[in-house]
């Protein structure tokens, strides 16, 4: 499985792809909207998270922008507001089993990538 | 109570309700970088258990940083105290650059999300003003966030209070670097009016000017 990860926080994004590359996971992470388009050009992704608010343009102004470049990459929201208006939003876009609220239970994100996965593979 | 007055408790509500939703942001990525270090930390101290030594050298650094968060987020807690208790008094004696710096961090977040360089020139006035705290800092508020819908790539604000008698100017430098800075002042006025202050152009340097006096920010602020 490949992943990017994508968060302007740093020390969050870069360690939870160290945790997830332990876990067989191929988690590659970004921290800015400009650098994601970068990496999807480049790398195929089987999922994308992404963190619902970065600067400079939205997770989900992001997630169109990467669908045209890569289109089979699926999503994953994460956010720290839990606002209901981005809920609602969030789980609009990605479909509320996949829009997770900080701090991230790793081993649930993981199950959530393999959910998303099996959910692809069963569609016809 | 008038129509004016339930919307001008409606917008102080809604001012409250957008800072500390932001610093409740803040305050969560400073809990997940905490939550993720320390889950490094067992990670690596499980695979030490098996064949893998752990460095320890990268349990430091852990640490380490898990330190630093906490003493970020003991900052946001600060801040969110500071600004919880602007509303204790409707009229207090207040430090002008205590009440700008106040803002300008807790508005920090927002202003990267939206792309735009946001300071203050510290220590810009130690004078001290005898006005409403939570309006004065709404006011503030009220700027910046049309700052922040205003934003373009290159924009910068630093803002710069001086005490100016009976009330405070507070001057938001780099005004002119937001896109359509007309449109961007037609908004602060609409926003700070009913609050009793004003907000001015200064046409040498182009710096949005917000002029507040205490009697106004008072006499707006009451609902009573």
């Amino acid at each position: 499985m490949r992943v990017l990860l994508v968060d302007d926080e740093t020390e969050f994004v870069s360690t939870l792809a160290e945790r997830l590359c332990m876990r067989g996971v191929g988690a590659d992470w970004v921290s800015t909207p400009e650098d994601a388009l970068e990496a999807v050009a480049n790398t195929t992704y089987e999922i994308a998270v992404l963190d619902v608010k970065i600067p400079r343009m939205s997770g989900l102004d992001l997630k169109k922008r990467i669908e045209r470049v890569s289109p089979t990459t699926r999503f994953i929201f994460v956010t720290g507001h839990g606002s209901e208006a981005d809920y609602q939003t969030g789980a609009a876009e990605a479909g509320a089993a996949f829009y997770l609220v900080k701090p991230v239970q790793i081993g649930a994100l993981i199950a959530k990538m393999k959910e998303l996965l099996a959910a692809e593979k069963d569609t016809p | 109570m008038s129509t004016a007055e339930i919307n001008a408790g409606f917008s102080g509500l809604q001012f409250f309700g957008r800072v500390t939703a932001s610093i409740s942001h803040e305050l969560k990525n400073s809990l997940a970088i905490i939550r993720e270090s320390a889950g490094l930390m067992e990670d690596l101290i499980a695979l030490d258990q098996g064949d893998r030594p752990v460095e320890p050298e990268r349990l430091q650094k852990l640490a380490q940083r898990i330190n630093r968060q906490t003493v970020r987020a003991d900052e946001t807690i600060k801040n969110l105290n500071r600004f919880a208790h602007s509303v204790d008094h409707p009229l207090k004696s207040v430090v002008l650059d205590e009440v700008v710096t106040l803002m300008a961090t807790v508005g920090q977040r927002l202003a990267s999300m939206h792309g735009l360089s946001l300071t203050t020139a510290g220590g810009s006035s130690t004078a001290s003003l005898q006005t409403s705290p939570f309006l004065m800092l709404q006011a503030i508020w009220q700027v910046l966030e049309v700052a922040f819908t205003h934003s373009m790539s290159d924009s910068r604000i630093e803002i710069r209070v001086e005490s100016a008698a009976p009330g405070a100017k507070v001057f938001f430098l780099g005004f002119a670097t937001l896109n359509n800075p007309a449109a961007a002042l037609a908004a602060c006025q609409a926003r700070v009016s009913s609050l009793g202050a004003e907000v001015v152009v200064d046409p040498a340097s182009g710096a949005a000017i917000l002029k507040t006096s205490p009697v106004a920010l008072a006499k707006n602020g009451s609902a009573e």
